[in-house]
């Protein structure tokens, strides 16, 4: 049977490139063959260890958590559905890993408190999306060092992900509108981090 | 690339993998085929030799050995089950 892999020997792989996630999901499931999986490792390795090294804040346990995750994808991949894009199956898996790894070393407990997100003290100004969108990059880094894990996932899922609300709801097991809070404070926290490390320029 | 890449996506952007990443994962992936077909080829038999151990396999020879004798047969051979027309 000749695939898209066999198909004109090296060159095969680089006729996946425009290949949709969804039909190398199926190669590989149809002929195990693990190159195909190697092809998603390629296109999401560096997204998923991006994500890992800013929740953690650690490079080594980033790498760790990435294999970590890729596992888990090679052994559920027959589960997924194909009700969402590939991409948000791999980064809601990624960031529950990330999560449940804070949680569990006692790092971070309430990382989605509900009092976190439901507390409605004083009204929260709405702060454009532009600020956060077009701060240069060194800048952000910082900014999302220096804020709670919580807020850099929503804001990471919201800005980084393209994830709809729904989405982040599903992900995160929590209300809609509890997300729109979270990511409003979320943004509040950011550019309130932004002034204090920057406030000199 | 139409796409605009805000400073988020940009930020995801310059993180590389460390090398060695796919190595590894490649020698995960192939211990774990390696891992689920021994299990694939082995297990069935496994359970068997438990069933076995556990005096399941016996139930098939209650049935057939002792009574299948050429007498029995015969008896059944000449006393049609169905009564004649």
């Amino acid at each position: 049977m000749e695939t898209p892999l066999n198909k004109g020997g090296s060159t095969g792989r680089q006729g996946l490139k425009n290949v949709p996630d969804e039909e190398i999901i199926k190669l590989y499931l149809d002929s195990r063959a693990s190159a195909y999986f190697t092809v998603l490792y390629r296109r999401y390795g560096g997204k998923v260890f991006s994500k890992c090294i800013s929740l953690l804040k650690d490079e080594e346990l980033a790498n760790d958590a990435t294999q970590e995750i890729f596992t888990k994808i090679f052994l559920n991949l027959a589960k997924f559905s194909g009700k969402s894009k590939f991409s948000t199956w791999v980064y809601s898996i990624t960031y529950n890993f990330c999560i449940d790894y804070l949680r569990r070393r006692k790092k971070e407990r309430n990382i989605f408190s509900d009092e976190d997100i439901e507390n409605s003290g004083e009204p929260i100004e709405d702060i454009p999306d532009e600020e956060l969108l077009e701060m240069e990059v060194i800048r952000l880094k910082k900014v999302l060092e220096n804020i709670p894990t919580g807020d850099k996932t929503v804001l990471l899922m919201k800005y980084q992900d393209d994830m709809s609300i729904k989405e982040i709801a599903e992900i995160l097991n929590k209300s809609e509108s509890a997300i729109k809070m979270k990511i409003k404070r979320a943004k509040h926290k950011a550019q309130k981090t932004y002034k204090d490390i920057f406030k000199e320029l | 690339m139409s796409e605009e890449r805000n400073s988020f996506k940009r930020l995801q952007d310059e993180t590389d993998l460390p090398p060695g990443g796919e190595k590894e994962l490649k020698n995960t992936v192939s211990l774990v085929h390696s891992i689920s077909r021994v299990i694939e080829l082995y297990l069935p038999g496994f359970f068997q030799l438990l069933i076995s151990m556990s005096g399941g396999g016996k139930e098939k020879e209650k049935y057939s050995a002792p009574h299948d004798t050429g007498e029995k047969r015969r008896d059944s051979e000449n006393s049609p089950s169905e009564p004649p027309l």
